[in-house]
């Protein structure tokens, strides 16, 4: 129940950030998305 | 540098393959997660220096291996530390980063070259991903994996300096004298 009082709260503090700020955050996870799911693909080619 | 960070990562992989690769890619980014948490809870303190100052980066390497050896284990802590350790002279090939104060900025800023940047962190992302390549590519399934992975790298690389091409002129900042500490001093 609290966390979905949480995640109904995520659109909200998203728009409350800056443009630059959400770039900023967008592009610390892309590198990591990619690095992350390769590297669960490498341990499933096992 | 933006995906050469995780070429740094990659290579650190490649050495030490037990190493969990996550954090170990949150550590490589650190004090780029510390400049944003400080930009997104407003915090009154500049940013840029208590992410990516001298004091700031060895703090924060100390911190993420022992959070590290807390949490994962003794092995590969200390090269996490120096993942986060190398944030800082990475960025300095690429960008302007703090010294010991917040009034003096160094690097070679080449963000303002954007083909220069590509082709540097091009070249550290397919040098980490040979590396990488050598350890974990035992298959021809896993290698193509891992170019996969080094081509979705440079095309995130790719994406960024073609938003920065926009941008202005070279800014070597160690060449500009408003920002040269002694030359400060002989102007007063």
């Amino acid at each position: 129940m609290d966390l979905l009082v949480i995640i109904r709260q995520v659109p909200a503090v998203l728009e409350a950030w800056s443009s630059r700020q959400r770039g900023f955050l967008l592009a610390l996870f892309v590198p990591l998305a990619i690095v992350v799911i390769a590297d669960w693909r490498l341990r499933r080619q096992r | 540098m933006y995906a050469g960070h995780a070429g740094v990562a990659l290579a650190l992989k490649a050495r030490q393959p037990d190493l969990v690769v996550a954090p170990l890619v949150l550590a490589c980014y650190g004090p780029d997660w510390v400049e944003t948490f400080i930009r997104v809870v407003a915090l009154p303190v500049d940013p840029v220096f208590y992410s990516h100052g001298i004091a700031a980066v060895a703090i924060g390497a100390l911190l993420s291996g022992l959070l590290y050896r807390l949490v994962f284990g003794a092995t590969g802590a200390a090269y996490v530390t120096v993942g986060w350790l190398l944030h800082w002279p990475a960025d300095f090939l690429t960008g302007t980063k703090p010294l010991l104060d917040e009034g003096h900025m160094v690097g070679l800023h080449l963000y303002t070259m954007p083909w220069a940047d590509l082709a540097m962190e091009s070249l550290l992302l397919v040098a980490a991903c040979a590396l990488y390549w050598r350890v974990f590519g035992g298959s021809s399934a896993r290698r193509r994996t891992i170019a996969v992975m080094a081509l979705a790298l440079i095309a995130a690389q790719a994406g960024l300096d073609y938003f920065f091409a926009s941008q202005g002129g070279w800014g070597f900042a160690l060449a500009e004298p408003a920002r040269q500490p002694h030359l400060t001093y002989v102007a007063r």
